[in-house]
């Protein structure tokens, strides 16, 4: 006792901590109620103090933000987004009840417009294909996967093929990526202009509902209401969220906040195509050192992305199948830190985007240089590859692609193909010289522990 | 195990410092060794043995050292010197140096021999040099050598110096190791210092880090000049922040136990000439250095010829000790460089300004940095050349509006100013508040943020 008198400060950091403490034990216990934006996301290895933290601070948060919680225990249903009506009124934007009539046909009559204006283009390119000695066939495949019974219920694949694409595709404006600090990377590196990047360090998959960190002429938003003030715009969604989540220890409520985030961008964006991207490995050493960023737990979450994707209907991008190599780790040059995709081997994940495109509108065809009818043929990237770089080719490693299925690939872009790979060839060579020095000398004098 | 991660603070801490204190004194240095053992168990086992073997070791041959102290035995007592030496330097190269000299012979004779894969074992570096300490004070006979492996092995293995220093050497915890009190006003003194330090490392320098890693991410041969600049004065800073904050948690923790280490950095970034910022810097290893090394070369006493022959040495051993590859080689000879023009002519200069010489410091530093920094010596050529040639670009923008009160924050913090108001007002109700909030804001950022690494810690 006398101990705590005369040692003030180490008691009241003894006494926070043992608060902390506690509270944590009642929260994992299930005796007090969590915050439902954090759902305990608890650290393995110390259970108790950080889902006290993490629950302090998004009560803390939302307090300051003055957003409410939201309820990620549910099971999910598919389809059950509802609009905030705040969040409506607060945007002042045409997504409220009270004008739901008058939008609803104003929103017809563009779509209807819309649509015979595709139909045009439709028609307009089909001829030109025709003339170009084409097959018919192609356009048919092209928009296949649009067509409402081809959303396979049965088979839970509403993607059956991927086209290969030309940068166009991306640079329309219409293009957005949400996601952590991986995908901000890719937003910042990919060399792809006019892509609208939501992706932010630190970002998770619980926080697009509350986080408000979008710049807008409104002020900060949070993913939510900047999708409902874009409404409509959106033709193409990336998502990449998974490596910050995965010391929660309940996965299915990584799993639910995922379905509402889905929910939530068809609501908003019911024209886009939306790509779930899996979540990329980390090198053998970041595997190694950390019991809970190991490729072994991210191939688990992958694995049930890629049940949300079918469930959701959405396309489900499987980047390890070109990042990794055959023991599924990150080659250790590709990432300084273990994690982060290096700027020069950026090229590899946009490659892989254009080989795995889903047509979201007439206009893409345009862009379209190839189609792959298989959903994961991951030969298509290499074979395109080794056809027009040498230089890089020794860089890809997806062994265990079916080649005989891909035979089957229909050939028809080859001759337009180059406009989307140009940048390959210039950047191929560096890669080949400058690889060698990486491994050496990373990691010698940081031990990375990082992530974000 | 780091001092700055969850399982420390609140795993590690609170049940060895609840043993520590309510122990009996007897009890104290076995219990400070076991849970040190633990600590650095933790994160690597296989090399605990390593550490032991280097405890045992020296500790036997220091005590025959003692023994045969009588002039007519002094090749005996040189002998099992040298040996001691030939383990310590020699373990050292093997275990961290090994990969460099075949990577380096094989490219110099063109040879094609394997470059072993070793995993540096944690804190290497640093307990050598606290044991090399120790053996030489002893055979130089400034001191008695220990008597009771405990005693030598909880001086090594003591757990808040072990990873990352600063250097301690033995003539400084001896007494404190045999008997120390333990003071109420040090032990809350030391909660204090621990709570700082682990705010300079994770509240500045963890977010200053990812700056640096964007410009890694990037490329250097892709940033934009202000970009450049920014990465580097980002990596100062968090250079800065990581090590000292790092060797205030080391100081903090020390006090709570009841040593009293010495301090390893003084606000090295307002020096007015690179021989006081090394004076300021890492304060414990270029002591060391200047102890054991440059004075037993014969220092500056033996002519000018022998004075600049001694500084380099020094300086190509120091680049070294940094890391193993030329580029720390490189950033030795270029504090030789910079250091003798000042010795010669500069710093007389120098000190007569207040403003120009602090420029001149602090960016002879940064660039300092960038060889220390660049993952090789081509990378660090190609990140001069985009600090010297227009290249514009926006990429800094938003790093510059995420961190832009971190840096400024970080700035004020790299100067004496808050820590001499502390000084003062170390038990006012505002210092209070003011560690509470930063013990809390640190505690939040880490539960979030897997970031976390010890830019030092390999060494």
């Amino acid at each position: 006792m006398r101990f705590f008198k005369n040692c003030p400060f180490l008691s009241i950091i003894v006494l926070i901590s043992l608060g902390l403490f506690v509270y944590g034990i009642l929260l994992t216990a299930g005796v007090l109620p969590a915050s439902n934006t954090v759902n305990l996301s608890v650290d393995p290895e110390n259970v108790g103090v950080s889902a006290a933290v993490q629950d302090i601070k998004a009560r803390f948060s939302n307090l300051v933000q003055g957003v409410k919680e939201r309820d990620y225990s549910v099971d999910y249903m598919p389809t059950e987004y509802v609009p905030d009506e705040e969040l409506v009124k607060d945007l002042g934007i045409d997504t409220g009840k009270d004008k739901e009539k008058p939008s609803e046909e104003e929103k017809e009559k563009t779509d209807s417009e819309k649509k015979d204006e595709e139909a045009a283009a439709r028609r307009a390119e089909r001829s030109e294909r025709m003339k170009n000695g084409e097959s018919d066939e192609f356009l048919k495949e092209a928009f296949k996967t649009r067509l409402p019974e081809n959303d396979a219920s049965d088979t839970g694949d509403s993607y059956d093929g991927f086209y290969s694409v030309g940068d166009g595709y991306f640079t329309g404006g219409d293009t957005v990526i949400i996601g952590d600090s991986r995908e901000q990377g890719f937003g910042m590196y990919s060399g792809l202009d006019g892509i609208v990047s939501y992706a932010q360090k630190s970002y998770g998959v619980h926080q697009v509902f509350t986080k408000k960190w979008i710049d807008s002429e409104l002020g900060k938003l949070t993913l939510e209401e900047a999708m409902a003030l874009n409404r409509g715009k959106f033709r193409k969604i990336y998502i990449m969220f998974g490596l910050n989540e995965m010391g929660w220890a309940d996965e299915s409520t990584f799993d639910n906040a995922y379905y509402q985030l889905i929910d939530m961008l068809k609501y908003y964006q019911p024209e886009a195509v939306i790509y779930v991207q899996s979540i990329i490995n980390v090198t053998k050493s970041k595997s190694q050192t950390s019991n809970v960023f190991n490729n072994e737990n991210i191939s688990r979450r992958n694995e049930a992305l890629k049940v949300v994707a079918e469930k959701e209907h959405v396309a489900y991008l499987d980047l390890n199948s070109v990042f990794t190599d055959e023991e599924g780790n990150l080659p250790e040059y590709y990432a300084s830190d273990g994690i982060h995709i290096m700027q020069k081997y950026m090229y590899i994940w946009v490659d892989f985007l254009k080989n795995h495109a889903v047509l979201s509108s007439g206009s893409d065809t345009q862009y379209v240089t190839g189609y792959t009818p298989e959903k994961d043929v991951t030969d298509i990237g290499e074979g395109k590859e080794a056809e027009e770089s040498d230089g890089s080719g020794g860089e890809e490693s997806s062994g265990e692609g079916s080649t005989s299925e891909s035979s089957n690939a229909v050939e028809t872009g080859t001759d337009n193909s180059v406009s989307g790979n140009i940048e390959i060839e210039d950047i191929a060579p560096a890669n080949g010289e400058n690889n060698n020095n990486d491994t050496t000398t990373t990691g010698d004098w940081e031990t990375g522990e990082g992530i974000n | 195990m780091v001092f700055s991660s969850l399982v420390f603070l609140f795993r590690f801490m609170p049940v060895f410092f609840l043993i520590y204190y309510l122990v009996p004194r007897g009890a104290k240095n076995p219990v400070l060794f076991i849970g040190s053992l633990v600590f650095y168990a933790w994160g690597e086992a296989r090399y605990t043995i390593l550490i032991l073997c280097s405890v045992v070791v020296n500790y036997s041959l220091a005590i025959l050292i003692s023994r045969f102290r009588l002039h007519r035995h002094r090749i005996l007592r040189r002998i099992f010197f040298i040996f001691a030496l030939f383990y310590d330097i020699g373990m050292l190269i093997a275990f961290k140096y090994t990969a460099f000299i075949i990577s380096t012979l094989n490219s110099v004779f063109d040879l094609e021999l394997t470059v072993p894969v070793i995993v540096l074992p944690l804190g290497i570096s640093f307990y050598t040099f606290q044991i090399m300490s120790y053996v030489i004070d002893v055979y130089m006979q400034r001191y008695e050598a220990e008597n009771s492996l405990l005693n030598l092995g909880t001086y090594l293995i003591m757990f808040p110096q072990l990873i990352a220093g600063p250097i301690v050497t033995y003539s400084r915890v001896r007494h404190g190791l045999r008997n120390r009190k333990l003071h109420y006003s040090v032990i809350d003194n030391g909660m204090k210092l621990f709570v700082m330090g682990l705010g300079c490392k994770v509240i500045f320098a963890n977010s200053l880090g990812n700056i640096w890693t964007g410009c890694l991410a990037a490329g250097y041969g892709n940033i934009s000049t202000l970009f450049a600049w920014m990465g580097i004065a980002a990596y100062t800073l968090q250079l800065y922040f990581d090590f000292s904050g790092y060797s205030l948690m080391a100081v903090g923790l020390g006090q709570m136990l009841g040593f009293r280490f010495p301090e390893n950095f003084a606000h090295p970034y307002i020096s007015r000439s690179v021989t006081e910022f090394w004076k300021r810097w890492h304060i414990t290893l270029t002591s060391w250095f200047r102890e054991y090394l440059y004075i037993p070369l014969g220092g500056n006493r033996k002519g000018t010829a022998r004075t600049i022959l001694n500084m380099l040495i020094v300086w190509l051993v120091t680049g070294l000790w940094h890391g193993a590859a030329w580029n720390f080689v490189l950033w030795g000879l270029y504090y030789f460089v910079i250091l003798l023009i000042e010795r010669l002519f500069l710093k007389r200069f120098l000190d007569k300004s207040i403003f120009f010489s602090r420029v001149y410091t602090l960016l002879l530093v940064m660039f300092g940095w960038v060889l220390f920094a660049a993952p090789s010596l081509e990378d660090a050529v190609v990140y001069f050349s985009r600090m010297f040639t227009i290249n514009p670009g926006t990429d800094f923008i938003e790093y510059f509006y995420t961190y832009w009160y971190i840096f400024a924050a970080a700035v004020f913090f790299a100067t004496p100013v808050p820590a001499r108001w502390f000084r003062r007002h170390r038990d006012s109700a505002l210092s209070y508040v003011f560690l509470i909030a930063v013990f809390l804001i640190s505690v939040g950022i880490l539960v979030d943020s897997v970031y976390n690494p010890f830019l030092y810690f390999r060494f």
